[in-house]
């Protein structure tokens, strides 16, 4: 028996020094503390509070859960491969959704990606994510402005994944993303109409079936949409925190979101 | 009753651990992460089409670089693998078939830098941006197959599951997704292009 359990040691620790070695060997994902992790020291104190705010309140008003990540070095590798490492690990976002973004930056090399949920793939399509890069952000890292243009970046970022987040009342002032042709003015002529369409249903609906009826009244409906967006199926199962994997008490974790390699890369 | 109830208990505990359920996991995995691989390869063949057509309209007397894409794309979307009988051969040819794809839209990329006006044309940006991300995603996604098929192979061949495979489910190790010398030269010669940096 004790000759077994030596060998079942033996074995368990063949097996962890084998895994210490397939996993250790190139690059280590850092610590995913809080949405600016900045571990190349290029963001300033003051900007770096500014970010993480909006990028909490993005998270915690039902939004997605952007993080920006710098690093001293890639250690020879792409920046493809090292940001999918870090999705992967991290996995921002939250599990339903897959509503994680990455901004992460390599200032040695210049090189720089949006790493792109499988939610959001469609808000934020490559092509805008790679305009995003060389329009918003190369500009002023270029003129090595990295506060400006990571501010830039991460509220352009918004304005695509988060269409409906208030960036006016969280202080913040929008980007200029040159319109693709059609759809954006498109999608921003068709917005109110639907609005006045939704309040007229509802207002109708008020009317016929008397104010008292949990179906009609507008209280019913935003305890409802709220039930939905702080879903805590997956929060019970020991993660715990809100839907986007959240960060209670000044901590920040992801929440189980799924990346498939969606977004853009260049270097500035 | 109490003591069945035990054993139970056990004999369930001993069976998660001996790959009753863990194989078939394994297997339906390396299934989605190729399924995902395919998907990946058919949505940049979707792309590919626009792509020439917008190419042609700058540089239309590229034609051999042109017809090349055009035709390898064909034969990449006829070699179609069956993912539940995937033999070493099969899936070699299908790797072949979307590697010279891989090549030709390279050798386009290429060419494409030669105009200027092509590159300035913001649908062909677009197209090159949704191409590279497609390239990105087919690498994510044959990665994850090939972690996919070793995680399955170890469960078929490793102790103590391979002895559950042997009793009940009788599989056979997946051939292991391998990329050949000259396929890696595609695939590192596949578009990969600089966006932000000016040329």
């Amino acid at each position: 028996m004790t000759s077994f359990t030596k060998i079942l040691a033996r074995v368990f620790l063949l097996v962890a020094l084998l895994d210490a070695a397939a996993f250790g060997a190139e690059f280590t994902v850092p610590q995913l503390t809080s949405p600016v992790v900045d571990q190349a020291g290029i963001i300033s104190p003051s900007a770096r509070q500014q970010i993480e705010s909006l990028l909490r309140r993005v998270q915690s008003d039902g939004g997605s859960q952007i993080a920006v990540l710098t690093l001293p070095s890639l250690n020879g590798l792409t920046i493809e491969e090292v940001s999918i490492k870090v999705v992967e690990t991290w996995q921002l976002g939250s599990k339903e959704k897959d509503d994680g973004v990455l901004l992460l930056i390599a200032p040695s090399d210049r090189r720089m990606r949006i790493e792109v949920g499988q939610g959001k793939e469609g808000d934020l399509p490559d092509a805008i994510a790679r305009r995003i890069i060389s329009e918003v952000i190369g500009p002023q890292f270029r003129a090595g402005r990295y506060d400006e243009g990571i501010s830039r970046g991460v509220i352009a970022i918004i304005q695509k994944t988060d269409e409906q987040f208030d960036l006016g009342a969280a202080g913040v002032s929008r980007v200029a993303l040159n319109p693709t042709r059609s759809r954006a003015t498109h999608d921003f002529k068709i917005l109110p109409f639907i609005v006045v369409l939704v309040i007229l249903v509802n207002i109708i609906r008020h009317i016929r079936s008397g104010p008292r009826t949990p179906w009609g009244a507008p209280g019913g409906r935003i305890n409802r949409y709220r039930g939905g967006a702080g879903r805590s199926s997956w929060g019970s199962s020991g993660f715990g925190g809100r839907s986007g994997g959240g960060f209670s008490g000044g901590g920040f974790s992801g929440g189980g979101g799924g990346f498939s390699g969606g977004g853009s890369s260049g270097s500035w | 009753m109490l003591k069945r109830l035990g054993l139970l208990v056990i004999f369930a505990v001993f069976m998660s651990g001996c790959g009753l359920q863990s194989i078939p996991q394994a297997k339906n995995e390396v299934d989605a992460t190729f399924a995902e691989i395919t998907n990946q390869y058919k949505r940049r063949s979707d792309l590919i089409p626009n792509l020439v057509e917008v190419v042609k309209g700058y540089a239309g007397h590229e034609k051999e670089t042109l017809e090349a894409v055009v035709n390898a794309r064909a034969k990449a979307t006829s070699v179609t693998i069956d993912p539940s009988n995937m033999s070493a051969e099969k899936l070699a040819e299908f790797q072949k078939a979307q590697g010279s794809l891989s090549q030709a839209l390279g050798r386009l990329m290429v060419v494409s830098e030669n105009y200027p006006q092509l590159k300035a044309d913001r649908n062909f940006s677009e197209l090159q941006a949704q191409l590279e991300g497609t390239e990105n995603r087919i690498t994510v996604s044959r990665n994850r197959h090939i972690e996919a098929i070793k995680n399955f192979n170890n469960q078929v061949t490793v102790p103590f599951t391979s002895w559950t495979n042997s009793l009940i489910y009788h599989y056979q190790p997946k051939p292991q997704w391998t990329v050949d010398d000259s396929e890696l030269k595609q695939i590192q010669s596949a578009p990969k292009v600089d966006f932000g940096s000016k040329k």
